[in-house]
């Protein structure tokens, strides 16, 4: 952001006094931006959500509203906007009205640090990941009060569990975030992009085996962050209704969806910077990339791909597994995935220093971890191929195979 | 067993108490006096050879003089099924509940209390399962009749096929 | 009492009272539990019923017996060819009405179709209330395919009103029996398993399911369980082979029993299993059948205003939830003195309300939903 302020200034002609202003102008329009991709990310997604649903369920989804559904979105926020705000009587006014805004702003203040393309970032702090995880706690505190000022036993039930699983679920993220930040040397989410390769043999998750086994461990660690299923027992709709968000209706409602799919980009943009490559391009060389605009153009893409294909895996994975029983999550959480990061630290050290000690081991590791992700992606395009062979209903791929 | 056999089994215990096997359409029973009904039932639910474990349904009929209870018991292991009657008078319907034996029959006791007004004994959450709580009457006696109003509601109306 | 004084009795510091109210997501109709617990442990689940009463069996006593066929059909509206089947069936016994072979295979096969469509509601209930919405839509799809072959049989989708005394009321013709080899090639076992695949295997499925509420086979004996429930337990009990009624000696077909597939003999993922397993039955069942329907008459000759002889007779027959039989009492008149329908949701609350105890909150939901209980039949 610094340089870009001083880039306008120079080109503008003023001098250096004004880069304060420039600066703040420059934070607004950033914020704007921002809020307005994660509003729109999060409208689609929902659209995006609604057909893929229904088309997993043999059913069609939205397809009226616009070609083929495609502004149900805006119906359904522009009907919630004009419900009337239902506030019941006995709940507490403060915090009942603060809740949803508390939830939103703590998503949408991670996208600060999400880089969208080279030189798009909000701002390059160089503790990024840990200011990520910071942030995320005022989610934790706006569901705590949605649950509690709701005046109503079963949200109180939804807010406990809640929070219960997302202080825990906070622990594995930052561990198996963390495993990367050791070969790489930094916290900043750009670095860490930087200081990977184009290609897809030099990602983090093909790094060490400590970093292939980090990145399921943070995808999973981050679903449960966000309350998606299979961790969403507190948002579960047979027994709470909807959980801590049962009071609500219109537009306070909407936010708690909107922070929901924001949060989707997030945990997508976090995985594909830290584990898989960010906007880097195979074969082009980062400072080639700085220079171009179309490159960094290209890089945008590149990123917005990657953490499209992440969030197509959640999307994916809600409306095919049941959930788990509380006890269950917390087993989870502290009795495998936190011994289980923790070990992948200590791996990931012992790892990092034989590369820089032998550097063809690097390379031998870093090739046969590549070459087991195809084995993975290959075994998995077979099933997804014997499943539409062997289907019993009218799959529209069938011309394909 | 069948229901004869069963018959001249408790014979031996009951002298007097049940009555003969009587058939009527297609199933045979017999009646019982209300008095005897937890050692009868314990007979038959824990006698070897008789073995009658489960308890399928308590049904009570309003036969115009008095009340009847028809109570219906499986075996598994011998695969039979009898049926018991047994007659309680309108003026003082109280008989010993049998849910310490068969857990199945706390419920289908709540419904016979409380669709006929027969009042069991030492059951441990008698109330109404069916009706609202403070219903009056007993729907399913013949001379029931439904009251004006619940909670002012008016229950009748003058014209059925008409408007209000 | 009350309901305030049964709860004011038992009564303690530390516990809150919760409310799944009559209205509820979890669809298994209108009922009411108020959970008493202790943290997220339950101590009591108490059920509260009644919300569905509509005095069917006070109505028996004034309506004549064919105008009662349709209101059998509404005491368990997802497996109404059984409850007519039933009362028709006691019925003819006390008439001593033959009902012709053809109508015989008619009924049984309706039935076991039957019997598919409501197992693959009440799994896919389950599965959706375990929190994965896809299988309950597949299980639709296949419904809607069944429902389509009834609607051509008798005209209707739910409540079918099909059987009559003396017989059924519509013959089948090759179009329909067509559709129904179709459904069948591609039930058995394409869907059979992809369901399977989809949910029954699926390992956070079996851990929510497995040692819930375990039943063992004498606690199942003595709360009065029937059916599916019950054959989870390890009893082998079902009416079709050890009370043979109508035509099912002739046929072959297995009767699926709980082995604790992956946990204990009896608990919720048993009787998940045992649906699955019952589902292919009536399939090889239905497979039999349709190939070797005889001709005749679909009805026999019964006067049009039925007036049994004096007597009584029950009648049951295995239902997709248990036993369901008509005690009737006939005086001789054209409606019947009491009709009394012993159901096997029933029973079942009370084993809820036993079992209940000591099982998370969570746990709660998937042991209504693994009983199988639909409002309907509890109430009547």
């Amino acid at each position: 952001m610094l340089e870009l302020s001083d880039k306008i200034l120079e080109s503008f002609g003023l001098s250096s006094q004004y880069s304060l202003v420039v600066i703040i102008i420059l934070f607004f329009v950033y914020g704007l931006f921002a809020l307005t991709f994660g509003s729109l990310f999060a409208g689609i997604t929902s659209w995006y959500e609604r057909r893929i649903a229904g088309r997993m369920q043999s059913r069609i989804g939205p397809n009226r509203v616009g070609y083929q559904g495609f502004w149900q979105w805006l119906a359904d926020g522009l009907k919630c906007w004009f419900k009337e705000d239902i506030i019941p009587k006995d709940t507490d006014s403060v915090l009942f009205r603060i809740a949803p805004y508390l939830v939103f702003t703590g998503v949408l203040c991670t996208f600060v640090v999400i880089p969208f393309a080279p030189s798009v970032v909000g701002s390059d702090m160089n503790v990024g990941l840990v200011y990520i995880i910071a942030i995320t706690a005022l989610v934790v505190a706006g569901i705590l009060m949605a649950g509690w000022a709701s005046d109503s036993k079963w949200t109180l039930f939804g807010g406990i569990r809640s929070t219960a699983q997302m202080i825990s679920y906070e622990i594995p993220v930052a561990l198996s975030l963390i495993v990367v930040v050791i070969p790489a040397g930094t916290l900043s989410l750009q670095k860490i992009i930087i200081s990977q390769g184009g290609a897809p043999y030099n990602w983090y998750i093909f790094h060490n085996p400590a970093a292939f086994v980090a990145f399921f461990i943070y995808f999973t660690s981050a679903l449960a962050e966000g309350n998606r299923t299979p961790f969403d027992l507190p948002e579960a709709e047979s027994e709470l209704v909807a959980g801590y968000n049962t009071e609500y209706s219109g537009m306070r409602f909407l936010f708690f969806l909107f922070a929901e799919w924001m949060n989707l980009y997030v945990i997508g943009g976090i995985a594909t910077a830290v584990f898989l490559g960010g906007w880097r391009i195979p074969g082009i060389a980062y400072e080639v990339q700085m220079e171009s605009i179309w490159l960094q153009f290209a890089g945008f893409i590149v990123y917005l791909i990657k953490a499209l294909i992440l969030v197509n895996v959640i999307i994916w994975l809600r409306w095919t597994l049941p959930r788990l029983r509380i006890d269950q999550l917390m087993i989870m959480c502290y009795k495998y995935l936190v011994p289980i990061s923790i070990l992948l630290i200590i791996v990931s050290i012992i790892f990092t220093i034989l590369y820089e000690s032998v550097p063809v081991v690097g390379l031998v590791v870093r090739l046969l971890l590549f070459l087991l992700g195809v084995v993975i992606m290959i075994y998995f395009s077979y099933r997804v191929y014997y499943n539409i062979r062997n289907f019993p209903d009218k799959t529209y791929l069938k011309w394909m195979i | 067993m069948n229901i004869s056999e069963v018959h001249t089994e408790l014979g031996k215990f009951f002298q007097g108490k049940v009555s003969e096997v009587i058939t009527s359409g297609k199933i045979s029973y017999f009646y019982f006096d209300r008095e005897i009904i937890y050692d009868l039932f314990l007979v038959l639910r824990d006698k070897i050879g008789m073995e009658f474990k489960h308890l399928s349904y308590i049904a009570s009929v309003d036969m115009k003089e008095h009340l009847e209870l028809i109570y219906c018991l499986y075996s598994y292991r011998w695969g039979s099924v009898i049926h018991l009657k047994t007659r309680i008078d309108r003026g003082n319907p109280h008989i010993r509940t049998i849910s310490d034996l068969y857990v199945s029959a706390e419920w289908h006791e709540r419904e016979a209390y409380d669709l006929m007004g027969i009042v069991f004994d030492e059951h441990p959450d008698l109330r109404r399962i069916m009706m609202p709580d403070d219903f009056e009457g007993h729907p399913l006696r013949k001379d029931f009749v439904e009251k004006d109003n619940y909670h002012g509601i008016p229950t009748k109306r003058d014209k059925i096929l008409g408007r209000f | 009492m009350t309901l305030e004084e049964r709860l004011n009795a038992v009564k303690k510091e530390n516990e809150i009272l919760l409310n799944m109210g009559p209205q509820h997501p979890s669809t298994h109709g209108v009922i009411r539990f108020i959970v008493r617990a202790d943290g997220e442990i339950m101590v009591e689940a108490l059920p509260v019923v009644g919300y569905l009463h509509r005095g069917i069996e006070k109505l028996a006593e004034m309506t004549p017996y064919p105008g009662f066929i349709p209101y059998t059909d509404r005491v368990d509206y997802l497996a109404a060819m059984f409850c007519n089947h039933a009362f028709v069936m006691g019925v003819e016994r006390l008439l001593g009405v033959e009902v012709p072979k053809r109508a015989e295979y008619l009924r049984m096969i309706a039935s076991e179709l039957n019997r598919i469509a409501s197992h693959l509601i009440s799994l896919g209930s389950m599965a959706m209330d375990i929190g994965a919405f896809t299988p309950f839509l597949h299980g639709i799809r296949e419904r809607e395919l069944i429902n389509d072959i009834t609607e051509m049989l008798c005209g209707s989708r739910l409540t079918y009103n099909y059987m009559r005394i003396g017989g059924v009321s519509n013959d089948i013709n090759d179009n329909i029996l067509k559709k129904i080899n179709d459904f069948l090639d591609r039930f058995l076992p394409g869907f059979i398993e992809e369901f399977n695949r989809l949910i029954t295997y699926n390992e956070i499925l079996v851990k929510r399911c497995i040692n819930i509420a375990t039943i063992s086979s004498e606690e199942a004996i003595n709360f009065g369980l029937v059916g599916p429930n019950l054959r989870a337990s390890g009893v082998k009990w079902d009416l079709r082979k050890n009370m043979p009624y109508s035509i099912y000696p002739e046929f072959k077909f297995d009767i699926p029993v709980g082995e604790g597939f992956k946990g204990s003999v009896g608990d919720s993922y048993d009787r998940f299993v045992v649906r699955v397993k019952e589902m292919e039955e009536s399939a090889k069942i239905i497979r039999q059948a349709i190939s070797n329907i005889p001709d005749g008459e679909i009805m026999a000759k019964v006067p049009k205003r039925v007036k049994p002889p004096v007597g009584e007779v029950y009648s049951a027959v295995e239902s997709a939830r248990g036993e369901l039989g008509y005690h009737i009492i006939s005086d001789g008149s054209e409606n019947p003195y009491r009709c009394k329908i012993r159901t096997g949701s029933f029973s079942a609350m009370k084993a809820i309300h036993i079992k209940s105890q000591g099982c998370f909150i969570a746990d709660l939901v998937v042991l209504i939903a693994s009983m199988d209980i639909v409002a309907p039949e509890i109430d009547r």
